[in-house]
């Protein structure tokens, strides 16, 4: 049991860093999801599910947290690279740049890029993803052609 | 499990596979490592690429690692290199330093930055509360920045406040010449797609609007803008105007002296602004370590270098001006109403609703609808024209950028600007240049090895017309398919096929190897005026016949059918 569980770490670690983009946060968020899987007094039925589950609830939360810290204490970078002035002017002169596929998917909802990223990078059928998100199959699946339709958009 | 199929697959693209990949590296999670810099987080990302926080190896210093997800050439490469070796040198406080760059194994060109913390000082100018003294010492520094990149050869070219960071001691801190280089370095197709070129507007030299080189004049002119926005708290050019408008001031109109926005600005530092925003660079501050001096020379209480507004000099340059003009006077005149109508039109902006008295010089001209090219084809959202056997991307027209150009035709049309740009040029041209297009125009083209050059002297004509109306006539054809050695056109909703083009017997080529049917049908879709001058051996013929066959065997002349009822001059009537 212990050792199926071990195979299950490196795909949340991905899974848990497309979320928090930040690979230290993401092996905390690991270790507390296993911690807490371990914790319960019954073995849930399908563990990879469960623990998805918990990761992604998990990382949203560490996500608004975050945001709300953000706003309180701005830290710069020096990597400014999303204008911060967005005038009329500003949106017609970067309209070549939203072509390129990075800033297509900019454009795109927070809730598409997660089921984009579900899809294709950690390739979950969309019956699992509809579980994860807790929707019906056909909306899983009309969400994902209307953000695939944006970003191809020439 | 069944993998996904590839995202952006669709039965019209072919590029699919790479673009299924690229977006996969978009949305991964941060690598572990790049380039053995073990990546701790991402910061941010932009059109270009993505920048990660990560640690250099041994060293284990704090780094900006911006990693650039586009493909580069061969010369670029070696650009991106010669480029990044100067910037390796440049060590100046006020600049942030490139630590180390490389590229990975995938090929992207990544670039090691310092890593500072601070604001923006587009968030600084935000705080109307900063005193103004303070403010001109931060622009000396930034402009003593810039100016040690001018000495060591290096132009930023795209000087802006989201480009200048204020650390914790308050010293202006310039980060981004390395997007500058990537810009230049970067295989052209990207960049344009990334829309490099033209970089944040309200900041750009009139000579970056017209497409020209851009030397360490163009970065005195970015500082001159954002002098000017320290100052009074807003640019000369303001980003909330409408293009037209932008443009107009920037290339032509007298820039505004910063103390008509805020009353007690001195009038030496008026004179510093107005000199580096001279529209003629050659009046500039020659770099922007020139322009750091003046001001320092305002602060110690020195008078500036900068000619006082109103002196002698000044009224003499307004007369010469005025003088010229009046030697040209009828010519001028005419000009300036059309310039007047032109920029009317353009705040009215819509297609169509041109005055009539603007329609009138223009259309004198033959200028309404027609491009300047015998075939103007679009990749990746370029336009391509055909010149000395070969496509060339169109890069400026008359001295003004494509993208400008685009741009334009974007905003007043947005849904079908590459239309309008491909049928309007020349209204297009009108409304931007602000002047009736003349009846030659320089063509700046760059050939495939990325060799840009002037083609002057090129006619607007009647020719070319034709090959245009032809264009939206092989566009007619919903889909063209090869279907047992023959080609059809899908057509009112039926396939029919194609007998004969240009009266050449389609069965006739086809014996010949050269012109196969699917390189026909490929043409019909894609470059039907290039391939039927090879056809022909010489110009595309008017009006252009193709024969269609029906399932009944009956032929059909399309040529003949548009002809009647759709005057090729005018492309905008449709069949009914």
């Amino acid at each position: 049991m212990t050792r199926d569980l071990e195979s299950l770490r490196a795909p949340l670690l991905r899974f848990c860093a497309g979320y928090l983009r930040d690979t230290e946060a993401a092996r905390d968020a690991v270790q507390e999801c296993f911690r807490r899987l371990l914790a319960l007094k019954e073995t849930p039925e399908a563990p990879p599910a469960w623990l998805r589950r918990a990761a992604r609830n998990h990382c949203l939360n560490l996500l608004r947290s975050r945001r709300r810290r953000r706003d309180r204490e701005r830290l710069a970078t020096g990597v400014d690279v999303v204008a911060p002035v967005a005038g009329p002017l500003t949106g017609l002169v970067r309209e070549e740049e939203r072509a390129s596929v990075g800033a297509l998917l900019a454009r795109l909802r927070e809730d598409e890029v997660e089921l984009l990223r579900l899809r294709y990078v950690d390739e979950l059928s969309r019956r699992e993803i509809a579980e994860l998100v807790e929707l019906p199959e056909s909306t899983v699946k009309s969400r994902l052609e209307d953000a695939l339709r944006k970003l191809r958009r020439a | 499990m069944k993998p996904p199929e590839s995202p952006l697959r669709s039965p019209t693209s072919s590029s699919d596979d790479a673009a299924s990949a690229e977006l996969r590296q978009w949305l991964a999670p941060p690598p572990a490592a790049i380039a053995g810099h073990r990546v701790v987080r991402e910061l941010g990302r932009g059109a270009m690429g993505i920048v990660f926080e990560a640690e250099q190896p041994l060293t284990r210093r704090r780094v900006a690692l911006k990693v650039v997800l586009a493909a580069i050439d061969g010369a670029g490469r070696r650009r991106f290199e010669r480029e990044c070796e100067a910037l390796a040198r440049l060590d100046h406080p006020g600049i942030a330093r490139l630590w180390s760059a490389g590229s990975t194994e995938r090929g992207e060109p990544w670039l090691a930055m310092e890593l500072i913390e601070g604001e923006t000082l587009a968030q600084r100018l935000r705080d109307a509360a900063w005193p103004r003294a303070e403010r001109l010492r931060c622009f000396v520094s930034l402009a003593e920045a810039v100016g040690a990149a001018h000495a060591a050869g290096i132009v930023h070219r795209d000087v802006k406040p989201a480009n200048v960071l204020i650390d914790r001691d308050g010293a202006a801190r310039v980060v981004d010449f390395g997007l500058a280089l990537l810009q230049s370095g970067v295989d052209p197709t990207r960049v344009t797609r990334a829309g490099g070129a033209v970089g944040t507007l309200a900041y750009a030299s009139p000579e970056q609007l017209r497409g020209g080189d851009v030397d360490a004049r163009g970065d005195v002119w970015s500082l001159g803008v954002m002098l000017h926005e320290l100052l009074t708290g807003r640019p000369p050019f303001p980003e909330g105007s409408d293009f037209a408008t932008l443009v107009d001031a920037i290339v032509r109109r007298p820039p505004p002296r910063p103390s008509r926005a805020a009353r007690d600005v001195a009038p030496e530092l008026d004179a510093i602004v107005l000199k580096a925003l001279e529209r003629d660079r050659a009046r500039r501050y020659g770099d922007a370590a020139a322009l750091a001096a003046d001001v320092r020379r305002f602060l110690a209480g020195e008078r500036p270098l900068a000619p006082r507004i109103g002196g002698a000099r000044e009224v003499a340059r307004f007369a010469a001006r005025h003088a010229r003009a009046a030697g040209v006077a009828v010519g001028v005149v005419a000009a300036a109403l059309a310039l007047a109508l032109v920029l009317d039109a353009a705040r009215g902006g819509r297609r169509g609703a041109m005055p009539p008295d603007l329609r009138a010089p223009l259309e004198g001209r033959g200028f309404e609808r027609i491009a300047p090219y015998a075939a103007l084809r679009w990749r990746d959202g370029r336009p391509f024209v055909r010149h000395g056997g070969a496509w060339q991307e169109l890069v400026a027209l008359d001295g003004f950028r494509v993208e400008l150009l685009l741009a334009f035709c974007r905003q007043t049309a947005p849904r079908d600007a590459t239309r309008r740009f491909t049928e309007d040029l020349g209204e297009v041209l009108a409304r931007v240049s602000g002047r009736v297009p003349p009846d030659r125009v320089t063509l700046r083209l760059r050939d495939a090895a990325g060799v840009e050059r002037d083609v002057g002297d090129v006619p607007m004509t009647e020719v070319n017309r034709n090959s245009l109306w032809w264009q939206r006539h092989a566009r007619r054809f919903d889909e063209v398919r090869e279907r047992d050695g023959r080609v059809e056109v899908l057509r009112g909703g039926a396939w029919l096929e194609l007998v004969a083009i240009a009266g050449r017997d389609v069965a006739q080529l086809h014996a010949d190897p050269g012109f196969a049917p699917g390189k026909l049908a490929l043409a019909l879709d894609d470059e039907l005026v290039p391939y039927v001058e090879r056809i022909v051996g010489g110009p595309v013929p008017w009006p252009l016949e193709v024969r269609l066959r029906d399932r009944d065997g009956r032929d059909i002349v399309v040529g003949d059918l548009l002809a009647d009822d759709v005057a090729p001059d005018d492309p905008d009537r449709e069949r009914p």
